[in-house]
């Protein structure tokens, strides 16, 4: 029995000795848990497993048909398999923001390749030549921080619903943080509405817009 | 015997107790930058780039590009000026804007890099504020922005918006000076919201010359003045020559009722003092509260409310109906003067009604005997 208990242990201790250290060779100390490299502050859209970047992601809107009058084209930012997604992980008192604006600036517009209407022009309540409205405040804000940081959304303040404006308004606020904590999270359903002017030719259209995370 | 096999149960143990612990490295973020060389006197420049200097000066420094994916980047760096985003909320402006301010001052040793899975290179760059007398004193922003090539959008069969990512980096430069700290809370605004939440929006301007770091705190106060529930605090940078907006969530109250939310800014008034040094000295401490609201309260509460005002409903009938049978008895019965052979049981059943109610308004205790002569009162004979 003895001899039987000893076998036992000597195969035990064995199987420790030749599991143990490989699972720990990032980490022979075993009070860290994880080997984090430096972090950064860092904004992408993400699938549904909230890891794989979306390649080339894009918004559509609602398709409309040729219109004698201004017509109205909704879509949403962000789903449940495209994540607006904010990974604050840096050192130090981070807070930050995020925007959203079109990449080539105010004069920038919707273009189809020939035709073009505007995204910031809020002549006729945006009807005359087109205006594109973002509404962060409707979005579902989601914590996504498992154990590499702390929740906060309490800090983490959503943006209201604003207009471009060419010049005035060319930037429209996301969502910011003033708790400068690591956190990580992800936005969905933001909710985005384009006036299109009457008589806009008719095709497909596409408006280049950069999301900026800033270090603030 | 006993003790190989408390030896192997202790290993087993310390096996299944440290094994799941123990991990791999993670990755955690993508491509994104910092500070290379944070000064240790101001725990701000470990995350944004803060300079005072006078016309003419320049000051040398990098930024540390960090690649935590696991595939190699090409990263585009940019100095561009800044703006301000909706809400007063601090951003950078695109690459393809004039370059007025911060962004002409900043000057890059590379615009690309590409950088090995899991690293990270340092480039630097030099400030220089140019000579002349027409640059107002106070604060100046700019950004250094950082974009993988992996998240520049791509002309793609896609109709609708195509999206592209980037970070920046803040960075501060102060032309020396007078400087000017000016903070004020212009209005508290209060809106329900989806699931039970209550968006309380404060509106400050800083009609100072430099961005006030402020400590924002939003309470939620009762009718009475009591302090129902407060959010974290955090610190927002308020831009000089700006309004900014949040909006914080606060839970529906419990018990619901009237409200108010306070919102409570602490900032450092001291001109003298730079951003992100001595925070903590020469705070000043603006308050101000929304107008009152009404809040539903929750379902959870609502429920206790209905329980507790069904229970003091039950409690008044059951005093009324007391006081009503007191008021009965005071006004409808006689007094009776107990005869030899009178016993509670039979008195019962002379005048109708039960023993027990005979000895409750009586105070009759066990075992009922009733004496020759004593009063007691008795409701009227009936009638046949």
């Amino acid at each position: 029995m003895r001899t039987k208990i000893r076998n036992i242990l000597i195969a035990t201790i064995a199987i420790i000795g030749l599991v143990v250290p490989s699972v720990v060779y990032a980490n022979l100390n075993p009070s860290f848990t994880q080997t984090i490299n430096t972090g950064a502050l860092t904004s992408d859209i993400y699938q549904s497993d909230d890891a794989t970047p979306v390649t080339s992601p894009s918004v559509a809107f609602a398709a409309q048909n040729y219109s004698f009058s201004c017509k109205t084209s909704t879509a949403t930012l962000g789903d449940s398999s495209d994540k607006v997604n904010v990974t604050n992980l840096a050192n130090g008192i981070n807070t930050w923001n995020i925007a959203i604006a079109a990449t080539g600036g105010a004069t920038a517009t919707w273009t189809n390749g020939t035709q073009t209407y505007k995204f910031n022009d809020s002549t006729g309540s945006g009807c005359t030549n087109g205006q594109l409205t973002v509404n962060p405040s409707v979005a579902t804000l989601t914590d996504d921080c498992n154990s590499n940081c702390t929740a906060n959304d309490s800090t983490v303040s959503k943006g209201t619903s604003t207009a471009f404006v060419s010049g005035t308004q060319n930037s429209i606020t996301l969502l910011s943080d003033s708790a400068g904590t690591a956190w990580e999270g992800y936005l969905t359903g933001i909710s985005l509405s384009q006036n299109i002017p009457a008589l806009q030719h008719s095709g497909s259209y596409t408006l280049p817009m950069t999301i900026t995370l800033t270090s603030t | 015997m006993k003790k190989p096999l408390l030896l192997l149960v202790a290993i087993l143990l310390i096996t299944l107790v440290t094994a799941p612990s123990i991990a791999s490295a993670i990755n955690y973020g993508g491509v994104g930058g910092r500070p290379a060389f944070p000064n240790s006197d101001n725990p701000r420049t470990q995350s944004i780039f803060i300079y005072q200097l006078k016309p003419g000066q320049q000051a040398n420094d990098g930024v540390r590009i960090l690649n935590n994916t696991n595939q190699v980047q090409t990263v585009t760096l940019d100095a561009v000026d800044s703006e301000v985003a909706s809400g007063g909320a601090f951003t950078c402006k695109q690459a393809v804007d004039p370059k007025t301010d911060v962004g002409a001052w900043i000057q890059l040793q590379s615009t690309t890099i590409t950088l090995a899975p899991n690293s990270s290179q340092v480039v630097p760059f030099t400030i220089s504020v140019p000579q002349s007398n027409n640059i107002d004193v106070g604060e100046h922003d700019g950004c250094i922005t950082i974009q993988a090539a992996s998240q520049t959008a791509t002309q793609s069969s896609h109709a609708g918006i195509l999206l592209s990512f980037r970070s920046a980096t803040r960075v501060v430069v102060t032309i020396p000076g007078k400087i000017v700290k000016k903070l004020s809370i212009d209005n508290v605004k209060v809106n329900p919201a989806k699931g039970g939440i209550y968006q309380v929006t404060p509106t400050i301007s800083n009609g100072g010359n430099v961005s006030l770091d402020t400590s924002l705190k939003v309470s939620l106060v009762s009718f009475f003045g009591l302090n129902i529930e407060s959010t974290k605090e955090g610190t927002s940078p308020v831009l000089p020559r700006s309004v900014a907006s949040w909006n914080y969530n606060i839970q529906q109250p419990f018990w619901g009722g009237f409200y108010r939310a306070r919102i409570t800014a602490v900032y450092n008034n001291n001109p003298t003092t730079n951003l992100g040094t001595n925070q903590n000295s020469n705070q000043q401490i603006k308050s101000l509260d929304s107008a009152i609201f009404f809040a539903a309260p929750t379902l959870a509460g609502g429920l206790a409310e209905l329980g507790i005002v069904l229970a003091i409903i039950i409690l008044l009938m059951w005093i009324i109906r007391k006081q009503v049978h007191h008021r009965q008895v005071r006004h409808h019965w006689q007094d009776y003067s107990v005869k030899s052979g009178d016993t509670i049981e039979n008195l019962a059943m002379k005048f109708g009604i039960s023993w027990k109610k005979i000895a409750k308004v009586n105070k009759v205790k066990p075992p009922y005997d009733l004496r020759k002569g004593k009063k007691l009162k008795l409701p009227p004979l009936r009638k046949g």
